[in-house]
């Protein structure tokens, strides 16, 4: 045991001989701090991506501050352990400047250290009710909350004049917090009745039982929350039932072209989705991100891969330390609603922002998914949603929608 | 270079795995069975901590909101009956019957959480864990806290395991599971030793539960998927399995190296591989140890000397298997 205790000191004081960078010098290091392996895996590679193209197109306006930008990429194996210890890693190793590309769960594991460490954090795929209330000061959220999705799937269900409806949920956070909202609002504010809520694991070896027991419980439409992969055996076993007479309502994460394939194939089915959208109408931001996207990863964004909102928060990163002058945590931070937010002169890409800055100019960045304004604790003012459905095959946006005012976040 | 405070995170985790690993080496290195229900004890003692210490702000069923200090013993507690709750059933089993069992009862505890979201809150989880003297040190500086905390856990997980090791407790346990006939036949009521021991495992990893949150700082039931069960499993077979310092041992090697394979650079474009190579590399090195040490970096011969293992035992380390059982 003496000899373990010394071998630790042994190493602690090694450890300790070694000295930090200086952070002040050198490139600007932008965290990517996101599950590259495990259940976020699928989603990995798109959003790695469309970081580098943003990346890429700070280092092609001149960098950030007249420094090179660098993106420093941590696996966090889609678990709060590995986000604790990718965190860890990313900041006292590499001395990062700014963090994104967190998933909820790392989110939440890492959000009190965020602020202790002062370090500029963009959720973009966080999901979570956590972040409904507590952001605003270090941690902002540019994606649609759980919340918005569970009232826009209701939303879609009451206009589209379902007054029952079966429930399928997968069990995770990411699926359950948005179909829990969903329950609450269209049974208590639209006094609509859920036949069935069915429960279930990833990972099953059949949905038989859970599809069955949805979908024949006499609902007007049936309401799917799952994850793509979990999707995919579950409509399965759908279209093998026979139970395509009844509508679907999916949440956002089935809208992948392998379940549009699925509906589509399927004489006389429907899925219709109330979902997170990008903005694609009239919007340079977008104009200009897709083709360099596709050149990229050889494929077009997708919104179920969540790539744009990756773009857009190294961009909003980007253009926050120009206008802070500084990559100090608090002025960044402090600096990041003032260009997502009017007033300010409209902008879309780094370059244009970082050029009205110059001007002595404010600015407002309008990204390519949303304006991006962002309310008090750090989240979306007006989220952009849409209607999708399936089309020969395919997803196809039919409109975009704005929540409806009247329907309230359950508390 | 790495910052030491760095190191010194990882020097937590792996501490944090170093105690789980040396009370796995209790029920299983020393008792002969082979549990993979860790993940399953360590969710039952982190939500017992968590939710005996929650306050009214989590809306929660059942928040009494407890000192942590007298909440961290009831932890270890409560995992201690659900430690005989599962082991009762479970060690009427044999061999790999148990094994399944044991997986499959921390399965049932995930889900527990997860459906009974009114007390856990599902799987949303709970964030901003309290930790212990953050009032007095915050912000890096808390790091060096919460090593020393681990530290003063592992410190005491080693010396109670060592004492139930070389006690007559101890012995016992180990000739039963070499020639459990023998040791009925001797007196020994191996049955109910084995219940005893299962539970004090139970009580051992609920008492690490509280540590391990305070690193991770928020809890869901992600958290205890199967994976934490094998992280432990690894670091006990690199360190010795039946060892008294093999779970330290084989923790810090297996924590360490993992960390170390983490900080190797590439560009961003390739970093795919990095992720695909990381488990490979952890998997050759499981090779290498039990290629060219079978019996870990500490063997249970070493440990207790001469006497302590038989040689056929040593050469075998199949889990034990239970004479007076029903069967599985």
């Amino acid at each position: 045991m003496k000899r373990i205790l010394i071998g630790l000191l042994a190493f602690g004081l090694i450890a300790a001989a070694c000295s930090s960078d200086d952070e002040d010098e050198g490139p600007v290091k932008l965290g990517f701090l996101n599950g590259q392996s495990g259940d976020y895996g699928p989603w990995g590679h798109w959003a790695l991506a469309a970081a580098e193209v943003a990346v890429e197109e700070l280092n092609a306006g001149g960098g950030v501050l007249g420094r090179d930008v660098e993106l420093v990429v941590e696996d966090n194996g889609s678990t709060p352990e590995g986000a604790v210890s990718g965190f860890a890693e990313l900041t006292e190793v590499d001395g990062i400047h700014a963090l994104g590309g967190i998933e909820s769960d790392g989110m939440i594991a890492i959000f009190e250290t965020v602020h202790e460490l002062q370090i500029p954090t963009i959720c973009s795929t966080c999901g979570t009710t956590e972040l409904d209330s507590t952001g605003g000061d270090m941690v902002f959220r540019i994606i649609p909350s759980d919340t918005d999705n569970g009232i826009v799937g209701a939303q879609v269900a009451r206009d589209e004049g379902y007054t029952s409806v079966a429930m399928l949920v997968e069990l995770s956070e990411g699926t359950e917090s948005p179909a829990n909202v969903f329950k609450s609002v269209f049974t208590e504010q639209m006094g609509g009745t859920v036949t069935e809520d069915v429960r279930f694991n990833a990972g099953e070896t059949t949905y038989a039982a859970q599809v069955a027991q949805a979908f024949e419980s006499g609902p007007d439409a049936v309401y799917i929350a799952a994850g793509f992969e979990t999707g995919v055996p579950l409509l399965n076993e759908w279209q093998r039932r026979g139970y395509t007479d009844i509508p679907m309502i999916f949440t956002t994460d089935l809208l992948s072209p392998e379940i549009a394939e699925i509906v589509g194939g399927v004489d006389g089915a429907s899925a219709i989705v109330g979902a997170t959208a990008y903005d694609t109408e009239s919007n340079p931001a977008w104009d200009a991100y897709v083709p360099r996207f596709e050149a990229k990863i050889g494929d077009p964004p997708e919104i179920a891969f969540y790539d744009a909102w990756q773009y857009d928060q190294y961009i909003i990163l980007g253009l926050a330390m120009a206008a802070a002058g500084t990559t100090d945590g608090a002025a960044v931070a402090a600096a990041i609603p003032d260009i997502a937010n009017p007033p300010g002169v409209e902008v879309f890409t780094y370059a244009d922002g970082v050029a009205q800055l110059e001007a002595g100019n404010e600015i407002d960045y309008h990204g390519t998914t949303s304006n991006l304004n962002l309310n008090s604790v750090g989240n979306l003012l007006s989220p952009v949603m849409a209607v999708i459905h399936v089309e020969d095959g395919a997803w196809d946006v039919r409109e975009n929608i704005e929540l409806d005012p009247t329907l309230v976040k359950p508390s | 270079m790495t910052n030491p405070i760095f190191w010194v995170g990882v020097l937590t985790l792996a501490l944090i795995y170093a105690s789980l690993a040396m009370a796995l080496n209790v029920e299983s290195g020393w008792g002969g069975m082979w549990d993979l229900g860790i993940a399953g004890l360590l969710a039952s003692g982190s939500y017992c901590y968590v939710i005996l210490t929650a306050g009214p702000d989590l809306d929660m069923r059942f928040a009494p909101g407890l000192s942590m200090w007298v909440a961290w013993p009831l932890a270890a507690l409560f995992t201690g009956l659900v430690a005989f709750a599962i082991g009762a059933p479970a060690l009427r089993l044999r061999r790999e019957y148990f094994l399944i069992t044991t997986l499959a009862f921390a399965e049932i505890i995930r889900q527990l959480v997860v459906i009974q979201a009114d007390f856990t809150r599902g799987t949303v989880g709970i964030p901003n864990i309290n930790r212990p003297f953050d009032s007095f040190v915050s912000g890096r500086e808390y790091n060096y806290v919460l090593l020393a905390i681990a530290a003063a856990a592992a410190a005491v997980m080693y010396l109670v395991t060592r004492q139930i090791g070389v006690s007559p407790f101890g012995r016992t346990l180990r000739a039963a599971r070499d020639n459990e006939a023998v040791a009925l036949a001797l007196g020994k009521r191996v049955n109910r030793m084995r219940i005893q021991t299962f539970v004090l495992a139970g009580v051992l990893i609920g008492a690490t539960a509280p540590v391990y949150l305070f690193y991770i700082r928020a809890i869901s039931p992600q958290l205890f998927a199967p994976g934490i069960t094998f992280t432990v499993w690894t670091a006990l077979v690199i360190g010795g399995i039946g060892s008294i310092r093999g779970g330290l041992a084989g923790a810090f090697v297996l924590i360490v190296f993992t960390e170390a394979v983490g900080l190797i650079e590439v560009d961003p474009a390739h970093i795919n591989i990095l992720v695909a190579i990381e488990p490979f590399l952890v998997g050759l090195l499981l090779v290498l140890v039990l290629r060219f040490r079978p019996d870990g970096l500490f063997s249970e011969r070493t440990a207790f000397g001469a006497g302590g293992r038989s040689n056929s035992r040593a050469r075998d380390p199949r889990p034990a298997e239970p004479a007076a059982t029903s069967g599985g």
